[in-house]
């Protein structure tokens, strides 16, 4: 292993349990994760959108409300999780996408929240997208607001760190 | 009763399906009392897994995030599979085996680990992950019909169990060309070539799907040319006259619909293309590790199709006479039929279902011999 890879890894050690509790105080999603298409990535927190079997099939409806939350306000990134395999037009949008595994729901819900160290999970059922307003409306809701002060300004170091970071 | 042997396969996210097709080529081959669980990378596990049950791991790509975040992600999920399905085997088909798949054996003693290799790595690269061979159980190679140019750093290695090119289907799965073309919708009776050329659109001449698809239209007036229909999604025109769309998974079930193939010479659609017997032109695309340039041209020195250079007229008139040729074809899929071993899917799960069942690393050539003259004496 080269010096450098010593280093890094050193360093990486090092910030991990600062990544982990700053995410356990809200937000933090990973550097990088898909915001969707046409958004740069953002230190905001992640909201677990999660589809009912059925809602999954209005898809454009269901990006329609997701997009429109986010672009009213950048206060979080969306990971979509899935009970069927509809995958691809939310990847297309450039979502980040999870499927519920034979593990089953509530176990990918959990894991889900722990990958991307989310703050909430909006369940979208099929009637929800009938009335794309209230979706915008809870999705945006359950975003708590951003920290602020000395935990802000840790969070942007942490996050300046681990860009340098494989 | 003895429980019944369960097998984890497990594959990255390549650029193509190879990897996932691999796997699902041998977990449709497994003995009835075997139980055959697909973990994948893939966001095409759903459509590409068909009856196995199947488990999806968005890849560090998908995400968009580092290895430093995704890699323990894919130890806890991989752990979770492996502590709820208590594998006895988990196979892993990917260039580079992930940490979370590496240290499986020292998580899981009781699992035992093969790497599914596929050889013809571009010259030089790939030492960083080959130290890794060792902490599997066994490496499986799938075998490579262009092997005799291959000058990869797996070639001369001698640490792994051929087996016979991996192919998702046989022979007998697949439909006759009259049947092919009509659930394809596709006309009877005139020249047709699909081609499956990944970027560009294909009325772009000045990409290759666009250099492939007017070059054939101008020098075959009557050709009928097939595009998989994302190519014709990246296009805002609709297809015109002479160019169609085909949609159906596995498309390699319609093969025979097709005079010609126009591929990229990826290890699955070569193979699949010469063990079906249709006359080919390969494209030789630059990927981070696949040598498919040196597959192209074995193609070509072989006769079973063209090293296909989009850019260069010469060889694209080559591809055009050979799909007008009926001829030139015939003796092509002559040359595949007779260059064919075989698929290895059935012998290479047997092995791996006898590493499962206890059997010794040095048995397992035994047990690939003994399936391969079973299904020989079977097409006697």
């Amino acid at each position: 292993m080269s010096a450098v890879a010593v280093v890094r890894a050193h360093v990486g050690r090092a910030l991990d349990p600062v990544v982990a509790a700053l995410a356990r105080l809200g937000g933090g999603a990973p550097p990088g994760l898909r915001r969707g298409a046409g958004a740069a990535p953002a230190d905001v927190a992640v909201v677990v959108v999660h589809l009912r079997a059925g809602a999954e099939e209005d898809a454009d409806g269901v990006l329609a409300a997701v997009t429109a939350a986010r672009r009213a306000g950048e206060t979080f990134t969306p990971v979509l999780l899935l009970e069927r395999p509809a995958l691809a037009p939310y990847r297309r949008a450039g979502y980040a996408v999870e499927l519920v595994g034979p593990q089953g729901v509530a176990a990918a819900r959990e894991e889900a929240v722990r990958t991307y160290a989310a703050v909430a999970v909006v369940e979208v059922s099929p009637c929800d997208v009938e009335s794309p307003g209230d979706l915008v409306d809870r999705l945006l809701g359950s975003v708590p607001p951003p920290s602020t002060g000395p935990v802000a300004a840790v969070r942007r170091a942490a996050r300046a760190v681990e860009r340098l970071l494989p | 009763m003895q429980p019944p042997s369960r097998v984890l396969l497990v594959s990255s996210n390549g650029s193509g399906m190879g990897h996932l097709t691999r796997l699902v080529a041998m977990g449709r081959r497994a003995s009835p009392g075997t139980d055959v669980h697909v973990l994948s990378m893939s966001s095409a596990v759903p459509l590409a897994a068909g009856d196995l049950p199947y488990q999806y791991v968005p890849s560090a790509d998908d995400l968009g995030i580092r290895p430093r975040r995704w890699n323990p992600v894919l130890r806890r999920r991989l752990g979770e599979a492996v502590e709820r399905l208590r594998p006895s085997v988990l196979v892993f088909d990917g260039t580079y085996p992930y940490r979370a798949v590496a240290e499986m054996g020292e998580r899981y003693p009781r699992v035992r680990r093969v790497w599914s290799r596929r050889p013809m790595w571009r010259p030089g690269l790939g030492a960083a992950q080959l130290r890794l061979s060792r902490r599997f159980d066994l490496v499986l190679e799938p075998g490579e019909l262009a092997a005799r140019l291959d000058s990869g750093l797996t070639a001369s290695r001698g640490d792994a169990l051929p087996v016979r090119p991996i192919t998702l289907l046989d022979p007998p799965d697949l439909l006759d060309a009259r049947a092919a073309r009509r659930a394809l919708d596709l006309e009877q009776g005139v020249p047709t070539a699909l081609v499956t050329l990944g970027a560009g659109g294909w009325q772009d001449v000045d990409t290759d799907l666009g250099r492939v698809v007017s070059g054939l239209r101008r020098q075959v007036p009557d050709v009928q040319v097939c595009l998989v229909r994302p190519s014709i999604a990246r296009s805002d025109a609709d297809p015109g006259e002479g160019v169609r769309s085909v949609s159906a998974y596995p498309l390699s079930r319609y093969l025979r619909a097709f005079d010609l193939v126009v591929t990229a010479a990826g290890y699955n659609t070569f193979h699949e293309t010469v063990a079906f017997a249709r006359a080919g032109a390969f494209v030789g695309v630059r990927a981070q590790l696949d040598d498919q340039p040196r597959r192209a041209r074995w193609a070509e020195e072989e006769g079973v199709g063209v090293d296909l250079h989009p850019q260069e007229p010469a060889s694209l008139e080559r591809a055009a006479r050979l799909l007008a040729d009926t001829g030139a074809r015939a003796s092509a899929e002559g040359r595949c039929r007779m260059l064919w071993p075989g698929n290895g899917a059935a012998e290479a799960m047997a092995v791996v279902e006898a590493l499962g069942a206890g059997a010794a690393v040095g048995e397992l050539g035994a047990v690939r011999d003994a399936v391969r003259a079973a299904a020989a004496e079977g097409v006697a």
